[in-house]
């Protein structure tokens, strides 16, 4: 019942989050194969696309409310598409070690703007995100980008995983920025952590759920490429916590 | 009115090239398709598009391919190019860039960002093909040497020089041809070439003539002829002539001498003036202002190493700093240009120069 006390009761030391070593995996094959998916993807999706927006274009003012929610579906899968084909290459290009960060001063309360609520686009009700940002410094040197889709994808995966509610604490110290995100849903089994960072990964428990386990290879690949550390505290059917440290550069 | 702007589409998935076009249309652009390499290559000469968009991975000619035929000929080796292409590899756009292709568009793409690039790449176009035609009439009313337009045939204009040179009435030389400037064996020694410019099948030649003689006296003049623009139906070359030529140096003569007068005019040399210069007389390049390199020493190095795709790691190994120091230089870099990443400051300093491949 500790560890429980541990995950539920959120004040309480966190003592037990572990750095999340990243396993190796074959990083060449990845990337064949992600090449080979993203180039013959590429051509359907950029098809699908265009020609949405064209019909949309030719639609009249007074066109029936069927054929526009129609269209609007068509659209929102095919963006769904090229989310995913985003998604691939990023990592590709993290694979090859090309992503690099464009540091900038900005202030902490930036990351959590009204752009940032896009979240409310993925239907996973982003009214149970309890947030709770209370930085000692209130301006940080990163990329404001790449931090934002480290929290969006943290947080759909928190959503997707629990029904309960998902809290986000953001704090800063002159050194680092530091962002967690605790839910009380599934779980990591404990032999799977330090997998379940690889791209495609996915955890024996979360198979029902739909997926391509691309989230936390994304988090694992900016994080990195920020100089940050993941440190990580799950038990199954209990919930998780998930916090990213990243330096303050203009500390360094 | 403006003449409709016409685009060539190149890409073997009839699909999206279809798709393409629709989009194109339905901006008002005039298109043309051709879904395999060979036919895109064909219909640029055809179709003397504005602009070309072509698709990269196509079988059995490629879009490098095409690139590097259509860049060999004088005839639309200044035309937009752009890339289309189903991979954000970096090897890609680097050796895209290497072979001088104007932009590069990674599929799927939103149409109106489409669009936008593709006005962005005209109206540079645009300018640079007004700015070359001012240039080449300063040039023209102030050279030394004898200029004139023509199509194979018929001259259509002549600067004062030639008028000199053949010591004709000003008025009347727009109705002859070349044929009556020249005596004729030397016409006939040159006809074939001539013949080939008009074709495309051949960008420029230089040789020794006589004109044809007036008041008895038959004088010599080295002639060289460049294909200047190539219209739909015709192609209009620019023929240059320079009297007594004395073998060694008359290029570098020509060259300094008009470098001195455009210095005085205050005309400034660019990159297609340079160009039409230097494919005249084949021997001198103009010196070209290039852009001071914005990078320090350690960035370059970071720049370069970063290029043959090799993780930080190995390059803070081989330079002997740590990985934060190289992802420093790389934020340096991107910060400089504007970039968001390391392939756009690579593709920055591609465009601009500030590395060699």
């Amino acid at each position: 019942m500790e560890s429980k006390n541990i995950l539920i009761g959120g004040g309480i030391s966190r003592t037990e989050l572990k750095m999340v070593r990243f396993t190796e995996f074959n990083e060449v094959e990845y990337s064949r194969i992600i090449s080979a998916i993203s180039h013959d993807i590429s051509n359907p999706v950029a098809i699908l696309k265009s020609n949405i927006q064209l019909l949309s274009n030719n639609f009249s003012k007074n066109e029936n409310e069927l054929n526009r929610e129609i269209l609007s579906m068509c659209d929102e899968s095919a963006e769904e598409l090229v989310r995913f084909l985003d998604n691939i290459r990023l990592i590709n290009l993290s694979i090859k070690s090309i992503i690099t960060p464009k540091i900038a001063l900005f202030k902490i309360d930036d990351i959590l703007n009204d752009r940032f609520l896009d979240i409310e686009k993925l239907s996973l009700n982003p009214k149970r995100i309890f947030i709770r940002s209370n930085p000692e410094f209130t301006e940080i040197s990163s990329d404001l980008e790449f931090i934002r889709q480290i929290l969006f994808n943290l947080l759909t995966n928190a959503l997707k995983f629990s029904r309960a509610e998902v809290t986000l604490s953001i704090s800063s110290t002159e050194a680092s920025l530091e962002i967690e995100v605790q839910d009380f849903g599934v779980g990591i089994p404990e032999n799977e952590v330090d997998e379940i960072f690889n791209p495609f990964f996915r955890g024996s428990n979360v198979k029902k759920t739909p997926g391509m386990g691309l989230g936390l290879s994304i988090v694992k690949a900016l994080t990195k490429s920020l100089g940050g550390k993941i440190y990580l505290l799950s038990l199954i059917n209990q919930g998780t916590i998930l916090r990213i440290v990243l330096p303050n550069e203009r500390a360094n | 009115m403006n003449v409709q702007t016409k685009i060539l589409i190149i890409d073997d998935d009839q699909r999206l090239g279809r798709t393409i076009e629709n989009v194109l249309k339905s901006n008002g652009y005039g298109v043309c398709f051709a879904n395999n390499g060979a036919l895109g290559i064909q219909k640029a000469f055809e179709y003397n598009p504005d602009l070309i968009l072509c698709d990269i991975n196509m079988n059995p000619i490629d879009g490098y391919q095409v690139y590097n035929v259509l860049k060999e000929s004088s005839l639309i080796d200044r035309t937009p190019f752009i890339f289309i292409t189903g991979n954000s590899d970096l090897q890609d756009i680097r050796f895209g860039l290497n072979l001088g292709v104007d932009d590069y568009f990674v599929k799927p793409f939103d149409n109106s960002n489409l669009i936008r690039s593709i006005e962005k790449r005209l109206s540079k176009y645009r300018r640079l093909k007004e700015i070359g035609k001012q240039e080449f009439k300063a040039l023209f009313k102030l050279s030394p040497y004898g200029i004139f337009l023509f199509d194979g045939n018929m001259i259509f204009e002549a600067n004062p020089a030639l008028v000199r040179i053949l010591e004709l009435d000003a008025t009347k030389l727009t109705s002859y041809s070349i044929r009556e400037i020249l005596d004729i064996a030397s016409f006939q020694k040159i006809e074939v070439r001539i013949h080939k410019c008009t074709k495309g099948l051949l960008n420029s030649f230089s040789e020794n003539v006589s004109l044809a003689s007036r008041n008895g006296q038959k004088k010599q003049v080295f002639l060289s002829v460049s294909v200047y623009e190539k219209y739909s139906n015709h192609t209009l070359m620019m023929g240059l002539v320079i009297q007594n030529p004395s073998n060694e140096t008359v290029a570098d003569v020509y060259v300094s001498e008009i470098l001195k007068i455009l210095k005085k005019e205050n005309i400034v040399v660019t990159d297609a003036m340079g160009k039409k210069l230097t494919d005249i007389l084949r021997i001198h390049t103009v010196k070209i202002k290039k852009q001071a390199s914005i990078f320090s020493d350690r960035e370059n190095q970071v720049l370069h190493l970063s290029m043959e795709g090799l993780p930080i790691k190995t390059i803070a190994d081989k330079l002997s700093i740590s990985d934060r120091t190289v992802e420093k230089h790389r934020s340096s870099m991107m910060g400089k240009t504007n970039s968001k990443n390391m392939i756009e400051v690579i593709v920055y300093a591609l465009r601009n120069n500030l590395i060699d491949l």
